[in-house]
């Protein structure tokens, strides 16, 4: 009796905490560790996986010119505009709304939140039609009506406007959870905060959101950018979603996502799509350590 | 007058003998009503009786020989029949026919008659019952649509223009004398019993002095919609409704419990019921139905007991608007007293006939309205040219000085034909919004003339267009689609109401979800647990498709062959990948996409179907042995094309009449007229429009082809695409796009063809189907012509398209090959094939055309027989893909190439050669990876497929 007590007492966390960890194991623990093992195979779904060393990251930094002429710079492009950009805008339109009455500002999160939400469906429903590519597009027909363009353009097709077109729309439907992780931080900054610093010679509300609001919002703003750098790196679907096919014309949309399937799907080779998922994991664990050391408050 | 009454009495003792049909024993129920129907359609109304022909007065117009049978003038497609009527006076007539169909298939027939005063399509409605004894319920417990039954009575049937909006009977006015009349080209053989010439007379008012209440408190006498015994279309069909106002129901299975108004709602489509009164009576009629496509104008039913029209109110009666309930509609005065009918004890009929007869008129006008506004748009343009310059301002008026006042004129008649449909509808029709739209948008026009040239997308161009709405709203007021619960004959006061209650309904709609995981709703899922006994086959077709597969096995297949067999439908293609990889896929599948086969049977998951000795025999003789190009590897050919593709050229008549365009044989000749339809803003359609990103390879490999091309070198080590041959076809496919000014996005050729704005194009045989059942006003404006090739040196044209389509494959890893292939063969045998497209289509409807592999079925299917030669000639002119591991690089290179081309003025030579390049090292890569290639030697040979080594092997096998 007195053991059992003990080893409740004791191990109590253990079980506590065993629904989770069950969880968190067979979901993320587990099909990281099959991916790191297979990228070590060649495994084309159907045959058992072949070991074959090291070849598979020796492929991808040698041979895949795909790759690197592509998919590399575009997701790195991407990165740096989405990621960053769609954060900053949520940022500055969490603070805007931080400063309108309640229930406006209520309709108008809802508003600028739900693209996120709905952006999957909306995308090929949408701006397939309004960036169609003859002259029943509403883009174009609009352009041609104001005489910018006298013919059609290919929006979705043309290599020079599809990457374009993807960051548009990904900005679009950036403000995540972490702009309304933002907007919850921004209001909870406490109040008595602004007025010292105003005591101490804040003189405007730029010097007031630098010194006071993000200071005091960090947790948030963590959470905000490990969310947009997962969501920008691990969202492929815009560009096979508006030029209909993976890959992209000219693999000019083609982000790494894109790249994985690419090889999953359609080429079946699940080893090298496994090595390429390792990579994606390592690019995204860097980004976020990044941005641990901007926002942490260790 | 007294000797004239002498004669019809004694032509119809003489008629009598010879032609009153004999009735046959009848051996069950439906039996028994079907001999009743036929008996009581024969009788005549002896007020309305002038003159019976008898077949034995006809006349023979052509071959003699093969036209007289026993019991009925046969009349076959090449024959004609001539009688002769003797009219005592002059005045108005109705003809009726007695006939027998000759054939074991029939699908909307149709013969022509012609005297005197004209000629005219008469439609010749069909007799079809349900085979209900047959499989009525499936494995799962649920009712499944019963296989239609074509009976074999004798239908009685007015002559009715078939062109008619009306189901009414056509008026002959005819002159007193004699008069010939002519019958031929009946769309199938049939058999004339007799023509009975009859008056035509008003039907009677009804007024209540002649049926008295009579409350005996008799209890209503209930008629199922779904237990109709006569229908004149074999897709009118039963259905199952979830709504908790439906009578029967029941949550764990799917029940057919009423008659489904999408397949019952052309002109001239009847269906008839049967009923037994115990107590004669005076009798009210009532009917629980549901109305949901026609919002604010009701549908139009004529109603007939026992073969007549007993009251006018009974002719062209309204079933208003009910969205998705089921409500009760009592025939019933003014005053809100039911209407009844004397009805004497025993067996009585009762059908119902959809006619769109009060809309007629508004049909009419607003399709003529709808022509002009296109006469006027082509005008207007032959003045503008292909002029996109929106600050451009036309003095319009200067050309066409009337044009205000026509299109005022046009909105006017829209505007009255809205009123028309008010006051027949006594509610506001809001569905017709339609047509204030248009009038508004006409009004707006004629406003300001001078924007009539820039504002065409108002007028008739594009789906906006007041002529796009109004076509649109003309096809919809033509159908009139009524749902059919249950039909209630009640001698009560009142009808029998039912209520359903809130929280029933509440109910029932828990206990359908709950249901929903169980039983019956679980049907024909892919499931890891299977009985050993069965073969699995999965399917990649919707349910519809896998039910009516799995009826026909049960019948067909299993009791001869002893193999039970069980069908899923396959949510996603990827599952069979999958499934395959934790060793639970199915024995075969079918309906498998193309390159499935290959990338299975390249990683040794699939049988080689040439194992089996029959196999090669089999599709010799069947099939095109070019569609096993896309299965073969390494000399084993791992799947059997089951149904076909074909790509060819889809042209408007009308349009290019007007264009005085011909119908382009060459590409030479696309090229030529492609000015001619720029200048009307007009376009041309080709595949590779129609996918936005990936220009798939069937789309641009045929251009390839034609120019005498390969795609890849014999032996598989690198790809043929930078040949002088493909090179030219390559230029071809960009220059069109480039230099012509073929529409390079056009995601929409259906509607845009239908529209005018693509009069010709080349399409598939989806497209087919869609222009054939869901594009009626231009119904034969249209027509079909073989793919625009290339002249070759030897002067014929070289028109190669790709064909294939979904293919079945065999499992390697199966227990029962040589279970799956008996089955996979007695599938896709001619008779079963023929037998599953009439089966599909007598369901489901003529939509449902099924484009079989095996050539030698196809030939018997229903398709027009001018398209079906144009088909068989694109097929001898199929030319398949041979895959290959690295083939969807070659694939994404020649469309990246093409990108490079058309949309980065890249120069075809240098996107040809990149694409190369990329394309060898990809095969070098993979074939590496496949042990064909190992440290750059060859270890094992490749080959790339042709026909002639296909046909090689089938000759070693015989």
């Amino acid at each position: 009796m007195k053991d059992i007590l003990k080893f409740v007492n004791g191990k109590s966390h253990w079980i506590m905490l065993s629904p989770y960890l069950l969880l968190f194991t067979v979901f993320i623990v587990l099909p990281i560790i099959s991916a790191v093992g297979l990228s070590f195979t060649q495994f084309d779904t159907i045959q058992f996986p072949r070991f074959v060393g090291m070849q598979n990251y020796i492929r991808l930094l040698t041979l895949d010119s795909v790759f690197m002429q592509h998919v590399l710079p575009n997701t790195i492009e991407y990165a740096l505009i989405v990621g960053p950009g769609g954060y900053i805008l949520s940022f500055v339109l969490a603070w805007i709304l931080a400063q309108v009455t309640k229930v406006n500002r209520t309709i108008l999160a809802i508003i600028i939140y739900s693209p996120s939400l709905t952006a999957g469906v909306i995308m090929t429903a949408v701006w397939r039609v309004i960036f169609s590519g003859d002259q029943m597009g509403y883009f174009n027909s609009v352009l041609m009506r104001m005489n910018l363009i006298a013919e059609p353009v290919q929006w979705l097709q043309s290599p020079a406007h599809l990457m374009t077109l993807i960051m548009i729309i990904a900005l679009w439907s950036s403000m995540g959870v972490g702009f309304l992780a933002m907007l919850a931080g921004i209001l909870n900054v406490n109040e008595e905060l602004y007025e010292a610093a105003y005591i101490d010679g804040v003189r405007n509300r730029f010097q007031e959101v630098i010194y006071v609001t993000i200071p005091s919002m960090k947790p948030q703003m963590l959470f905000g950018a490990v969310m947009s750098i997962v969501a920008t790196f691990s969202t492929g679907g815009i560009g096979v979603a508006l030029s209909g096919s993976n890959p992209t014309p000219l693999y000019s949309g083609q982000v790494i996502v894109n790249h994985i399937e690419d090889y999953g799907f359609i080429r079946f080779e699940m080893g090298y799509a496994a090595a390429l998922s390792v990579v994606l994991l390592f690019i995204i664990w860097g980004a976020s350590k990044v941005a641990w050391s901007l926002f942490s408050d260790s | 007058m007294r000797s004239m009454s002498f004669a019809i009495a004694f032509t119809l003792l003489l008629t009598a003998f010879l032609c009153i049909p004999v009735s046959t024993s009848a051996t069950d129920d439906i039996d028994t009503d079907l001999r009743f129907i036929e008996d009581s359609m024969s009788l005549i109304n002896e007020d309305a009786f002038v003159y019976e022909v008898c077949w034995t007065d006809f006349i023979s117009e052509k071959d003699d020989s093969v036209s007289k049978q026993p019991d009925g003038f046969y009349l076959s497609k090449i024959s004609a029949a001539s009688f002769e009527v003797n009219i005592p006076e002059d005045g108005k007539y109705h003809l009726q026919i007695r006939y027998r169909f000759e054939s074991d298939w029939i699908q909307n027939e149709s013969l022509i008659i012609r005297w005197k005063g004209g000629e005219f399509v008469s439609a010749l409605s069909g007799a079809w019952t349900s085979e209900r004894e047959l499989n009525h319920v499936d494995r799962y417990g649920n009712e499944i649509t019963p296989e239609p039954g074509l009976t074999d009575i004798s239908i009685t049937s007015y002559i009715r223009d078939l062109a008619s909006l009306a189901a009414a009977p056509y008026t002959f006015e005819l002159s007193e004398g004699v008069h010939r009349f002519y019958l031929f080209e009946p769309t199938v053989p049939v058999a004339i019993e007799a023509v009975t010439v009859l008056r035509k007379l008003p039907l009677p008012s009804y007024s209540s002095e002649i049926s008295p209440p009579n409350v005996n408190g008799t209890e209503p006498i209930v008629i199922e919609g779904e237990d109709y015994i006569l229908k004149s279309d074999s897709h009118i069909r039963a259905a199952n409704s979830r709504s908790s106002y439906v009578y029967p129901r029941r949550g764990d299975v799917r029940l057919l419990n009423v008659l489904d108004g999408s397949s019952w709602k052309h002109t001239g489509q009847k269906v008839t019921w049967t009923f037994m009164v115990d107590v004669p009576g005076f009798y009210g009629l009532s009917f629980r139905y549901s109305q949901d496509s026609m919002e604010g104008i009701p549908v139009v039913r004529n109603i007939a007991i026992n073969g007549v029209i007993p009251f006018k109110h009974f002719n062209n009666f309204l079933f208003p608007y009910t969205g998705n309930r089921f409500e009760t509609l009592t025939m019933s005065e003014n005053d809100g007293r039911p209407q009844r009918i004397w009805l004497d004890r025993g067996r009585h009929i009762i059908s119902m006939e959809a006619d769109a007869a009060p809309y007629s008129d508004i049909i009419l006008n607003l399709r003529k309205i709808v022509t002009e506004l296109n006469d006027i748009g082509i005008e207007i343009r032959k003045v503008t040219g292909n002029n996109r310059d929106f600050n451009r301002t036309w003095n319009i008026t200067r050309h066409i000085p009337d044009i205000a006042e026509r299109l005022n004129g046009w909105a006017d008649d829209i505007e009255s034909s809205f009123l028309m449909l008010h006051q027949i509808s006594e509610t506001i029709p809001a569905i017709a919004v339609n047509l204030r739209m248009a009038s508004a948008s006409l009004r707006d026009l004629a406003d300001n003339p001078e924007q009539i040239p820039t504002s065409l997308s108002r007028l008739n161009a594009g789906s906006g267009s007041a002529a796009q709405m109004l076509s649109d709203f003309t096809i919809r007021l033509s159908e009139q689609p009524l749902s059919i619960d249950r039909i209630v004959l009640f001698s009560t006061d009142m009808p029998p109401v039912e209520s359903v209650s809130f929280f029933d309904k509440v109910w029932a709609v828990i206990k359908s979800f709950v249901m929903s995981f169980f039983g019956g709703s679980q049907s024909h899922a892919v499931t890891a647990n299977m009985p050993e006994d069965e073969l699995q086959v999965w399917v990649n077709r919707p349910i519809q498709f896998v039910e009516t597969m799995q009826q026909l096995t049960d019948v067909g297949f299993t009791p001869q062959s002893g193999v039970k067999v069980r069908f899923s439908v396959m949510p996603n293609e990827q599952k069979l990948i999958l499934s395959n990889a934790s060793g639970t896929n199915p024995d075969a599948a079918l309906g498998v996409s193309l390159h499935i086969p290959y990338e299975m049977a390249l990683r040794g998951a699939l049988h080689d179907l040439t194992q089996f000795e029959d196999f090669l025999p089999t599709v010799a003789r069947d099939f095109k042995l070019e569609s096993l190009i896309p299965f073969w590897v390494d000399e084993g050919i791992y799947g059997i094309a089951e149904t076909q593709d074909f790509y060819v050229l889809m042209y408007r008549k009308d349009v290019l009449d007007k264009l005085d365009l011909p119908i382009p044989q060459t590409w030479d000749d696309v090229k030529e007229m492609m000015p001619v339809l720029q200048r009307y803003s007009m376009n041309f359609f080709l595949p590779m429009a129609g996918w936005t990103g990936l220009k798939p390879l069937h789309t641009t490999a045929p251009f390839l082809f034609q120019n005498g091309a390969n795609l890849y070198a014999p032996d598989g080590l690198s790809s043929d695409i930078s040949s002088d041959e493909a090179l030219r076809g390559f230029e071809l496919m960009t220059e069109l796009f480039t230099i012509y000014g073929v529409a390079i996005d056009s995601p929409n050729f259906y509607s845009n063809f239908r529209q005018s704005m693509m009069p010709v194009g080349i399409a598939n045989f989806s497209t087919y189907v869609m222009l054939t059942h869901a594009a009626p006003e231009i119904a034969r404006l249209w027509d079909i012509a073989l793919s625009p090739g290339i002249q070759s040196d030897e002067g014929d044209i070289v028109r190669y398209q790709v064909a294939a389509d979904r293919a079945g494959i065999i499992f390697s890893n199966s227990q029962k090959k040589d279970e799956a292939w008996q089955f996979i063969r007695w599938w896709l045998s001619r008779s079963v094939q023929v037998r599953y497209s009439q089966a599909m289509q007598a369901r489901f409807g003529p939509e449902y055309m099924w484009n079989t592999a095996n050539v030698a079925a196809f030939s018997e299917l229903d398709f027009p027989s001018e398209h079906k030669e144009v088909i068989l000639e694109q097929w001898s002119w199929a030319r398949e893909i041979p895959r290959h591991p690295a083939g969807y690089m070659l694939e994404r290179a020649i469309s990246n190439a093409w990108t490079e081309v058309v949309l980065n003025g890249e120069s075809a030579r240098i996107a040809l050669d990149r694409a190369t390049m990329t394309v060898n090292r990809e095969i070098i890569r993979k074939l590496e990876e496949f042990g064909y290639i190992s440290n750059g030697r060859v270890v094992r040979e490749y080959r790339i497929p042709s026909v002639e080594e296909i046909r090689k092997l089938v000759l070693q096998n015989q």
